[in-house]
């Protein structure tokens, strides 16, 4: 089973997040900010990382350079979610190394869910 | 009268020699004695000095009688007596003339013997001669007079306008507001005492020198507005006033910036002539911090409800997408119209964040450039099924190029610059308006090119608006007053933030409706310069 990696400190969204890629039959792990992000992934070996731009002491951006630092995780699959979209923040996201951006206001559960089987199923 | 007396007395023969000068001397003691009781008595100078003369005029005639009469050396003092008291008031002038005159006839009476008539007669030429003085004195006083007079009349004026300008100091002074007034060259010509507490500096440090060495007015940016924004200048070339509210300063003496709300106003002289520029000022920086924490609170609020809308959503489509549950067509219809109802409020959410976003002047843009008539043809498509459905029509027709009379180079790009997605916000705000209010007919989108802009413009045949709503139209939260929109729905926010969405990019938008017949928004885009 193809296993997910959400990181989101926002624990309503997580919570839908969680339920909703349950449903669609994901194996789903979690982690509440950077630091149980970058542990977590270093442990659990997801697929693909939905990874959370605005959190509390370190931001997405970081934890996905430190992601694409560490041998073990240099290769998943990442998408940034974020509240920004302005396209400084885009092109910040792809040349870090994030597979897709998506900015939260204008993308609904659905597309989400859209998009992440469409980046699993890019080689 | 005893002086009189003792003056005839002189003249007398019988008297001696000794007598008179005796009395003589006495005189001249009794002047100065009075004159020294004056001087202790009265402490006035001038009260002094006219009794002095007084008792002098008297004396005059011993001193006169004593050497040698109205033939004499001495004489002429009578003269210089009786224009000296013209002098100080006519009475005293006639006085002395008359005096004389009876001095002279009786000296001639009582020394030759004559009779009044003849002495009258001998005396004549002096007589005559004393006329003289008395008419001269007489001139003089009328002269002295109407100097007195003139005098006075300034003085009056002088002191008025030294009431009124304290009058008007005392109100500028009470005025809470600020208040500086400069002349045409921007020298500083008055700053009052609210002012000078605001900016810290001293009248008289301030006056007279140039007004941005003192008043140094920024924008919002922070950047000076002295050299080519200044309100003063603005003033001058339209010969109107001018409001401000985008201005502060720095207080000289704590740096603490102060943000102002102005008026400024042109000042004429009587012909009309512009003679400088007044500004009246208060400081508004607390009412700007407020405004500030509103559009904070609103963005923040805005920002919050999101996360419930997308979580509602989530799970809403969870139900009826993810295969996990197993919805009735009942079930999925409601689903279905409440995401409809939550997508409407995350719209309405958008719409405040962005209106926050204009009010604080942080609209964020990515300007390029695009073709105008490609993104129309995509949000076309877009509506193209709900103008379907509803039996009305939606197409862009020819655009055309309005001949301008200027040499262009042949190929010249028809892109536009502005922020693409903004106005693919405003096509769609619009196109979707014109669907909404449109029950029967069509839409009908044309685009025009003229040297500088594109021209959009979308005509409906809908129900129209009145004059009234047209003016108010693109104003914050205006909804027109229908009953027929109210069903339509609609927030008043969508054509505030199209208009400023335009407006930032340096066009202009405006509407031509008929009430019943239908209404035609035109928008101007800048085109591309390349």
């Amino acid at each position: 089973m193809t296993k997910i990696m959400i990181v989101e400190d926002d624990p309503t969204l997580r919570d839908i997040y969680i339920t909703r890629f349950d449903a669609e039959g994901y194996n789903v792990v979690s982690a509440i900010d950077g630091e149980a992000a970058l542990s977590t992934a270093v442990k659990e070996q997801p697929d693909l990382i939905l990874l959370d731009i605005m959190m509390p002491k370190i931001s997405g951006f970081d934890v996905l350079d430190i992601l694409r630092a560490t041998p073990e995780t240099k290769d998943t699959k990442i998408i940034v979610m974020s509240a920004l979209s302005q396209t400084a923040d885009i092109e910040k996201g792809k040349s870090l190394g994030a597979n897709a951006y998506l900015v939260k206001s204008q993308v609904t559960l659905s597309e989400v869910v859209e998009k992440v089987k469409a980046v699993l199923n890019q080689k | 009268m005893a002086y009189f007396a003792l003056l005839l007395l002189t003249q007398s023969p019988v008297v001696s020699e000794f007598l008179a000068k005796f009395m003589v001397a006495y005189a001249i003691l009794n002047i100065l004695v009075q004159i020294g009781f004056s001087f202790i008595v009265e402490k006035n100078p001038r009260i002094v000095l006219e009794s002095t003369i007084f008792l002098s005029a008297l004396y005059i005639f011993f001193v006169i009688s004593y050497f040698g009469g109205p033939t004499g050396f001495w004489f002429p003092l009578v003269y210089i007596l009786i224009i000296g008291s013209f002098f100080y008031r006519k009475l005293w002038g006639f006085t002395s003339g008359v005096i004389s005159i009876l001095y002279v006839i009786a000296y001639s009476v009582i020394m030759s013997n004559l009779s009044i008539n003849t002495a009258f007669v001998e005396a004549l030429p002096i007589i005559f001669a004393i006329l003289i003085s008395i008419i001269g004195g007489y001139l003089l006083n009328n002269r002295v007079e109407s100097i007195q007079q003139n005098e006075n009349k300034l003085t009056k004026v002088a002191d008025k306008l030294t009431t009124q300008q304290s009058q008007e100091h005392a109100v500028l002074t009470a005025i809470a507001d600020g208040v500086y007034a400069v002349d045409m060259e921007r020298n500083l010509v008055l700053l009052n005492k609210a002012a000078q507490g605001l900016v810290s500096w001293d009248e008289k440090d301030a006056i007279g020198i140039k007004c941005w060495t003192v008043m140094k007015l920024k924008n919002q940016d922070d950047i000076s507005v002295c050299e080519k924004d200044c309100p003063a200048m603005k003033v001058w070339n339209t010969g109107e006033a001018v409001f401000r509210t985008d201005t502060c300063f720095a207080n000289k003496k704590s740096h603490k910036k102060i943000q102002l709300s102005s008026s400024y106003a042109p000042i004429k002289d009587y012909s009309g002539k512009m003679v400088g520029a007044i500004c009246v000022f208060r400081d508004i920086t607390r009412e700007k911090e407020l405004e500030r924490l509103r559009n904070e609170f609103v963005s923040t609020a805005s920002h919050e409800l999101r996360t419930p809308i997308t979580a509602t959503e989530g799970y809403l489509s969870i139900v009826t997408d993810s295969g996990m549950c197993k919805p009735d067509t009942k079930s999925v219809e409601f689903i279905g119209k409440a995401r409809t109802t939550l997508l409407n409020m995350s719209k309405l959410i958008k719409n405040l964040l962005a209106v926050t976003k204009i009010e604080e002047g942080k609209l964020e843009t990515t300007i390029t450039n695009f073709s105008i008539h490609d993104l129309v043809v995509e949000v076309i498509s877009v509506f193209k099924k709900q103008a379907e459905t509803k039996g009305i029509t939606l197409a862009l027709s020819e655009s055309k190029t309005l001949a301008t009379g200027t040499k262009k180079a042949v190929g010249r790009s028809l892109n536009v610059r502005a922020d693409q997605e903004m106005l693919r916000e405003v096509v769609n705000n619009l196109i979707e308006n014109a669907i909404k209010f449109t029950d029967k007919g069509g839409v009908n989108i044309s685009i025009d090119y003229d040297d500088e802009f594109a021209t959009v413009n979308i005509e409906d045949t809908g129900m129209g608006m009145p004059a009234d709503a047209q003016k108010h139209l693109f104003e914050k939260f205006y909804r027109v007053d229908n009953t027929a929109t109210r069903e339509v729905g609609g927030t008043g926010l969508g054509l505030y933030i199209t208009r400023s969405i335009i407006e930032t990019f340096g066009g202009r938008i405006w509407v031509e409706s008929t009430q019943g017949k239908g209404s035609t928004f035109h928008f101007t885009v800048p085109l591309a310069l390349d």
